[in-house]
């Protein structure tokens, strides 16, 4: 869907620019001189607020993974189809309620702090990996299961040999769109307090300091356009 | 949002209702409906109520009375019971279980404040959560189990019943709301205008663009590139991008001040979202457009039409579905992305949200959070109806 052509080309260019940014005094020097504000010396420098905002959401990846998958391989067997049609109206109303809601839902239970936003890359980052998951295994032509089945493989075969392997391209597919949304989500989480490039961007619009607000915003930015150009090498090329 | 057109394949496939009234559900069916029986049990068990002196001070948690309890756990087994038994009868319990929760949430948090100074606070806690959710799961659950086919909807009648004779009127978000009263309508209506305006000033740019762009192949694969590019920058930093230059053009321009525009409000928070909303509109049009098939088009050609004949009467009668999909996506978006707006000073229901996160008050989120949930679920429907309906009138199947 993503990527196309320029797909090789942007999977370098943006990572670069992001690490190029992340060079203590490099984006100062070039916000400054905007005269919007002093981007100044923040209590914790940008690229450490980098690498929290990742790992966040490779934190909340690897989470989403090892729930989404096996839920959605347990809902296509066969003779589930009432705990598919279940988990396709979740995961439509996961894809219609606003990510902002989700998270702020999440702080009374939890209370401030990662914790919330958390829960909330998981539960959002789902949508995307269940519902891709669940077409692909779906979408696997059942000649090819009963080729396998005439081989005489098992269930637990057909499933590691014929069918995941099939899906593949199209659960990767969801696994990127996750997590390149949930970069976005963990910017907002920063207003929960969980730390990450949103607390420039939210502490910049309190300060109305527009420099501190871009030099987040840019990061942000910079950072889900890497992500989404290095996932999209691993998909097959059209 | 990956793959809008999959989503849609398993609501297609409803199983056909098993066929007597007597004979027990699918046992996937009853999965399910034990699946909904498992949080009705523990939310029985769990504490129902938070009462609390005022609405930020720590509370107690209050628990039911050991006849409701045993009420809950006996309805949170019943649809199980019916639907191995009576399965057409299962929509009954399931029903009563749901209605009898927010009943119960609205009693008990009555009885809670009975006796308590003006400030106190009475919320739902998890018991009532969980129950709540598990009743939901068996209705579901309930409508896959054959019956009339109306059943499945009568919970909406008693619960609109419950809503409009006040039963929840002590239930602390309805408190807090009563108390924000007008000004809470006054950020609904705003929520409301900025997804209106955002997805209409969409469509004025999109749709003239994805026409534009269907006959071209290299224009389509550049706007369709760069609209991804933008849809993958985050909804916040987008917004604190928009914030520079705006701020800079109210600054150069003094005319432009005086209008309205500026780096904090309404401008940047617009802006924005008509860039999020542009994506979907411009590729499923873009895509819309391009499925027409060619044979179409070259009988109309056949038949005399000029091109713009051919765009109004064929090419877009029937690329109109899709778009339609895409602009329901839009809409969804937007009710998502207006909510973050309110930090940008915009307004709408994020307001309570971030007032609700600053104060640590739970109550404000939820007045802000639910109704913007409730919001796009209710956006969703509303398009998807709009949809098949169109798709019906334009000779297709639905």
């Amino acid at each position: 869907m993503r990527g196309g052509r320029g797909g090789r080309w942007a999977a370098l260019v943006w990572p670069a620019l992001l690490l190029l940014c992340l060079i203590p005094g490099v984006l100062p020097a070039l916000i400054d001189p905007l005269g919007l504000g002093e981007v100044g010396t923040p209590e914790r420098p940008l690229w450490q607020l980098t690498l929290t905002h990742l790992g966040l959401v490779v934190l909340a990846s690897v989470v989403v993974l090892a729930l989404g998958l096996p839920l959605a391989v347990a809902v296509t067997r066969p003779g589930r189809d009432a705990l598919r049609q279940l988990s396709e109206t979740l995961v439509g109303l996961g894809q219609t309620v606003p990510t902002f809601a989700v998270l702020a839902l999440a702080v009374p239970a939890l209370g401030f702090g990662w914790a919330p936003t958390l829960l909330g890359l998981i539960v959002y980052g789902l949508v995307p990996v269940v519902s891709n998951a669940v077409v692909g295994l779906q979408g696997v032509s059942p000649g090819a299961l009963d080729a396998a089945r005439g081989m005489g493989m098992s269930a637990r075969q057909r499933l590691w040999r014929v069918e995941l392997p099939l899906a593949r391209p199209v659960i990767l597919a969801g696994v990127r769109t996750s997590t390149v949304y949930n970069v976005g989500t963990a910017t907002v989480g920063a207003a929960l307090g969980a730390g990450g490039l949103g607390e420039p961007i939210i502490n910049g619009l309190s300060q109305q300091n527009t420099a501190l607000v871009l030099s987040g915003a840019v990061l942000a930015a910079l950072l889900a356009l890497s992500l989404d150009a290095l996932m999209a090498l691993s998909e097959p090329r059209p | 949002m990956s793959d809008p057109a999959g989503k849609e394949v398993g609501a297609e496939r409803l199983p056909a209702p098993s066929a007597a009234g007597r004979s027990g559900a699918r046992g996937d069916v009853q999965a399910v409906l034990a699946l909904a029986a498992l949080p009705m049990l523990a939310g029985a068990w769990l504490p129902w109520v938070l009462l609390r002196p005022n609405r930020l001070a720590p509370g107690e948690y209050l628990r039911l009375p050991p006849v409701w309890v045993a009420t809950l756990l006996v309805l949170a087994l019943l649809p199980l019971a019916a639907a191995r038994w009576r399965s057409a009868l299962t929509w009954v319990p399931a029903t009563l279980a749901l209605l009898l929760a927010v009943w119960l949430l609205g009693t008990r948090t009555g009885a809670a404040l009975v006796g308590q100074a003006e400030f106190a606070r009475a919320s739902a806690a998890s018991g009532a959560w969980l129950t709540l959710l598990g009743a939901g799961v068996a209705v579901y659950g309930a409508r896959l189990c054959g019956g009339p086919r109306v059943a499945g909807w009568a919970w909406l009648p008693g619960l609109a019943a419950l809503l409009l004779t006040g039963t929840l009127a002590d239930w602390s978000v309805l408190v807090e709301g009563r108390s924000e009263g007008p000004r809470w309508v006054q950020e609904l209506a705003q929520h409301l205008r900025l997804v209106g305006t955002a997805l209409g000033l969409a469509l004025l740019i999109g749709a003239p663009l994805a026409v534009w762009a269907s006959g071209r192949e290299r224009v389509a694969g550049a706007v369709l590139g760069a609209a991804n590019a933008v849809q993958t920058i985050p909804s916040l930093a987008l917004l604190g991008l928009l914030i520079a230059p705006l701020s800079a053009l109210a600054n150069a321009f003094p005319a432009l001040r005086e209008a309205g525009v500026s780096g904090i409000g309404v401008a940047p928070a617009l802006s924005a979202m008509t860039l999020y909303a542009l994506l979907p509109v411009l590729r499923n049009g873009v895509v819309a457009l391009r499925s027409v098939p060619a044979g179409a088009v070259d009988a109309a050609r056949g038949m005399g039409m000029t091109a713009s004949q051919r765009f109004w009467r064929v090419q877009l009668p029937l690329a109109l579905p899709v778009w339609l999909s895409g602009v329901r996506q839009a809409a969804v978006l937007l009710v998502g992305v207006a909510a973050v707006a309110a930090l940008i000073g915009a307004g709408g229901l994020g307001t309570y949200i971030f007032k609700g996160l600053q104060s640590a008050a739970t109550d404000l989120i939820l007045l802000g959070a639910v109704p913007a949930a409730l919001l796009a679920v209710a956006v969703d429907a509303a398009l998807r109806g709009l949809e098949t309906l169109l798709a019906r009138r334009l000779g297709r199947a639905a």
